[in-house]
């Protein structure tokens, strides 16, 4: 805690986290001081925006808090992590280990056995036994496959990473990715040892457990002898990236590309063909995990606008200031009602440009915003970027 | 006066906590049956948050934070506190700079930021109706986008700042220049009385129309710069101006500071600024991050000393704007003050100048504690309080000196604000900064200035120096409206 000690003290509470921070207002290409923290706008109170939150973990740092507090674990809980504070707060050093500090108090009452929430608690232990946090038996990890897995080959130079969400949940997602792969001639494979990436049980302080599943990971990659792993997951492809290496310190020299980039790059080379149209308004979601946490913003646009007949419109809270579904850090799992504000917050904000369908490249994003749609009953259609392009070359 | 259980941690990071009312849980459950489970709380993780802001000023728990939705519910916070006889301390954002919502005597925190709707515009009379916790962003964000004809001044504050609490507080925004502070903006107001009656002043109270404070007896003044001891005002009306078709920005940087603070006073006088104001090479270094070849990061010979930024405008033709940038331009001759575009001083002033600004450097200047004294005085006297705000930093070698005078009112009035950075983490740091404020008040209130927003100990030096019988009379209208004593107890010593 030595560490985020010093950071939390440079928290003014200023407010600049609040909303999207801007330079020359007056011009007009410049959105406006629009909010960006789903746990602030829904609960209200100053402990549930990111400064509060720096402030309560000052207050423990300093021996003025303890960590059970009752309120303490639905304050530091109710936050998506989408990280769109750090893209704000103008605090050198501060702004970029907000969410850090919030991972680091949920690992301390994880340790504490205070936390998590009950469910992530629940899909933690179960993440240890069937490698899955969502209750699922490990067996049935590839039920979801269009074709024999007997047509998988042991080893590959690419393989695909599925995830969980896709792999039990968003199984259009994972279908439509391995229909385009087989459909394109690439030689892949998928590992049927494949476990959670990890990143539900890091987000919510479970990081022992995370690590566990990433050392297996990367020994099964490895093992497969995979040069390049694809993930149709931002999650997964950010836990990949980022968090293997530089939080756990994992080697690896194989090359992830999250599938949408993957797809980009075999278009740009001739060997994607985008020859049927699909003529439909649309307007696309920026996935925090792999926008703000790993500045991919522009290629599943580039993507996007490649595909004939496709009329991108864009929300006004797009790339590092576009506001998250409301799933992630945990939350969709504990807090239903936040997730489903933040997500109805942003079906409006897609409404709003006069879309059809609003698009995204993460299943769990998928899945909340596509919620927030059929329990609002609302006129849009949700895809993923995948499913857009199976459709016009199945 | 509530109790004290308890002071933790050492002078410098200390937390004060207060006794809770014996009957805490049925509170508790009152509140929750005004403004539903979910907004409130009374545990310490939230509490904490509520306890202190980024000032030197000591933390004080509350014993409930709350957060009302609606007038009425606000009206029975009122009463359900007097009959509890347990204090009340409106909040927003928390960034007064004065410790001003800090519950120096614990009780209920209510937070008003739910109360953020922009009730009506009228562009023909031009004043907006906006509940108590419209931020600065809201506003510039509802005007823009349903009436970009029309402007609100803004702060020097960050956009999550509460609007009310500002225009209540005396802050100075960006058309200062013309107007004074922002309680010139105030055309009326509602407020909750600390007896929970609901009451209308300004214009409002007799008319459909928000026009005006004039011609009833003002009333308004019972709630400016009072510190929330007088009531919660839940609606106010403030006055906003047409969008300038022209807008422009000249600077001086200069080493001559006698000439630059005589031209300041006669720009007062020509009319002719929205915003005039003087800012040190520290300020210009720390918020508007100007070149380091220009600003440099410490004052050397080759840093210019001040700055002087004049900002104006013309509604109707260029014809007028160009006018009034001559005649700026001519003043700067006459003082043998060389001129600069704002254009030509480096992309980190559009902080400061574009707004809502965020006065990033400020804020987020790294240590996180930032304070001030701000005070208000003749501009007769701008020159002797920039030099003896020198001298009090002088004596404090640790903190680098941030200075910024403004001119109110083409000249009537003007203001100097000593902003001090600090280590919050270092104890140490903040005593001294405590010493500092205490010299800086006393420095500026000897030769005529008097600090605003300020917190309880500065309050105090204010009224020992002031006529007995204002401070009499400040308590007998504080006793006749709060006989309880339940509206932010302990403010201005009362």
């Amino acid at each position: 805690m030595t560490e985020i000690e010093n950071w939390t003290h440079m928290c003014t509470r200023c407010g600049t986290c609040h909303n999207v921070y801007k330079l020359k207002l007056w011009e007009k290409s410049i959105p406006d001081w629009l909010t960006v923290c789903p746990a602030g706008e829904k609960y209200g109170f100053e402990p549930y925006f990111p400064s509060g939150k720096m402030w309560i973990a000052r207050g423990i740092t300093e021996g003025k808090l303890e960590l059970d507090d009752p309120e303490l674990l639905k304050i530091i809980y109710s936050c998506t992590l989408c990280g769109n504070c750090e893209k704000q707060c103008q605090t050198d050093i501060l702004k970029e280990h907000i969410t850090d500090i919030i991972e680091t108090l949920r690992e301390r009452v994880v340790e504490a056995g205070l936390g998590p929430m009950p469910k992530q608690k629940e899909f933690g232990e179960w993440t240890k036994k069937e490698h899955n946090p969502y209750l699922e038996s490990h067996e049935n990890r590839l039920s979801w496959l269009p074709f024999d897995k007997s047509e998988l080959p042991e080893k590959a130079d690419i393989i695909y990473f599925v995830g969980c969400t896709s792999s039990y949940r968003q199984k259009n997602i994972a279908s439509a990715t391995a229909n385009i792969l087989k459909k394109l001639g690439v030689n892949f494979t998928i590992l049927k040892d494949e476990w959670c990436c990890g990143s539900p049980l890091q987000r919510t302080g479970q990081s022992k457990i995370a690590r566990e599943c990433a050392e297996h990971n990367i020994e099964i990659l490895k093992n497969a002898g995979a040069k390049r792993v694809v993930t149709s997951c931002a999650g997964c492809y950010r836990m990949l990236v980022k968090d293997y290496k530089e939080r756990y310190g994992l080697d690896y020299d194989f090359e992830i590309i999250h599938f949408p980039d993957f797809l980009l790059d075999l278009l740009n080379k001739g060997e994607l063909k985008l020859e049927k149209s699909i003529n439909r308004t649309i307007t696309y979601h920026d996935p925090c995990h792999i926008g703000r946490h790993m500045g991919i913003y522009d290629s599943p646009r580039e993507m996007l606008e490649k595909i004939p007949g496709i009329k991108l419109v864009e929300m006004e809270r797009i790339k590092e200031n576009a506001w998250c579904c409301g799933s992630g850090g945990g939350v969709k799992s504990s807090f239903s009602d936040l997730a489903m504000f933040a997500a109805k917050e942003r079906c409006d904000e897609a409404l709003k440009t006069g879309a059809q369908a609003l698009v995204s490249t993460c299943p769990f994003c998928w899945r909340n915003l596509n919620d927030a749609i059929e329990a609002n009953n609302l006129n849009l259609k949700m895809y993923d970027l995948v499913e857009l392009i199976w459709e016009i070359i199945q | 006066m509530v109790e004290i259980e308890k002071t933790v941690g050492e002078e410098g990071k200390e937390l004060v906590i207060h006794k809770k009312a014996p009957n805490h849980g049925a509170i508790f459950k009152e509140l929750i049956d005004i403004v539903g489970e979910e907004y409130v709380m009374d545990k310490s993780a939230s509490l904490f948050v509520y306890s202190g802001d980024m000032t030197e000023n000591v933390p004080h728990m509350p014993e409930f934070v709350v957060a009302p939705i609606t007038v009425d519910e606000i009206q029975k916070i009122i009463l359900l506190a007097n009959r509890e006889r347990i204090p009340v301390v409106p909040f927003v954002s928390g960034s007064n700079l004065g410790g001003l919502t800090i519950p120096l005597e614990g009780g209920i925190i209510v937070d008003l930021k739910r109360m953020n709707k922009i009730l009506e515009v009228n562009e023909r009379d031009q004043y907006a109706i906006i509940e108590a916790g419209v931020t600065f962003a809201d506003i510039k964000d509802y005007l823009d986008k349903n009436h970009p004809n029309l402007i609100f001044t803004y702060t020097y504050a960050t956009p999550a700042a509460g609007v009310v609490p500002n225009v209540l507080l005396e802050g100075l925004v960006t058309l200062s220049a013309k107007y004074g502070t922002t309680v010139a903006f105030i055309n009326g107001l509602e407020a909750v009385l600390p007896t929970g009656e609901i009451v209308k002043v300004g214009s409002c109270a007799t008319s459909k129309y928000w026009f005006s404070r004039n011609p009833l007896p003002d009333l308004i003044g019972l709630f400016t710069s009072w510190q929330g001891m007088t009531g919660i005002v839940t609606k106010i009306a403030v006055q906003l101006d047409p969008k300038p078709a022209y807008t422009g920005i000249k600077m001086i940087m200069s080493d001559e500071i006698h000439e630059s603070f005589q031209l300041m006073e006669e720009l007062g006088r020509a009319q002719i600024c929205d915003n005039i104001i003087m800012f040190n090479w520290g300020l210009a270094f720390a918020v508007i991050q100007m070149p380091r070849e220009i600003a440099g990061s410490e004052k050397d010979e080759s840093a210019p000393t001040i700055y002087l930024e004049m900002d104006y405008s013309a509604v109707n033709t260029i014809k007028e704007f160009e006018a009034k940038g001559e005649i700026i331009e001519s003043l700067a001759k006459k003082y043998e003050c060389g001129l600069w575009d704002y254009k030509d001083v480096g992309d980190g002033i559009t902080k400061v100048l574009d707004v809502p600004m965020t006065f990033a450097g400020l804020f987020t200047h790294g240590p996180g504690g930032l304070t001030w004294i701000g005070a208000y005085g003749p501009c007769s006297q701008y020159e002797t309080a920039w030099n003896v705000a020198n001298e009090v930093f002088s004596r404090h070698p640790r903190f680098t000196p941030w200075l910024y005078a403004k001119t109110f009112k083409h000249g009537h009035f003007g203001a100097m604000r000593t902003l001090i950075g600090f280590d919050r983490s270092n104890a140490e740091e903040v005593r001294e900064t405590r010493v500092l404020i205490r010299e800086m008040a006393k420095a500026l209130m000897d030769i005529g200035y008097i600090p605003y927003k300020t917190p309880v100990e500065i309050a105090e030096m204010v009224l020992e120096r002031s006529d007995p019988n204002f401070a009499l009379f400040m308590k007998k209208i504080k006793n006749a409206l709060d006989p309880n004593r339940i509206m932010n107890p302990g403010r201005w010593g009362l």
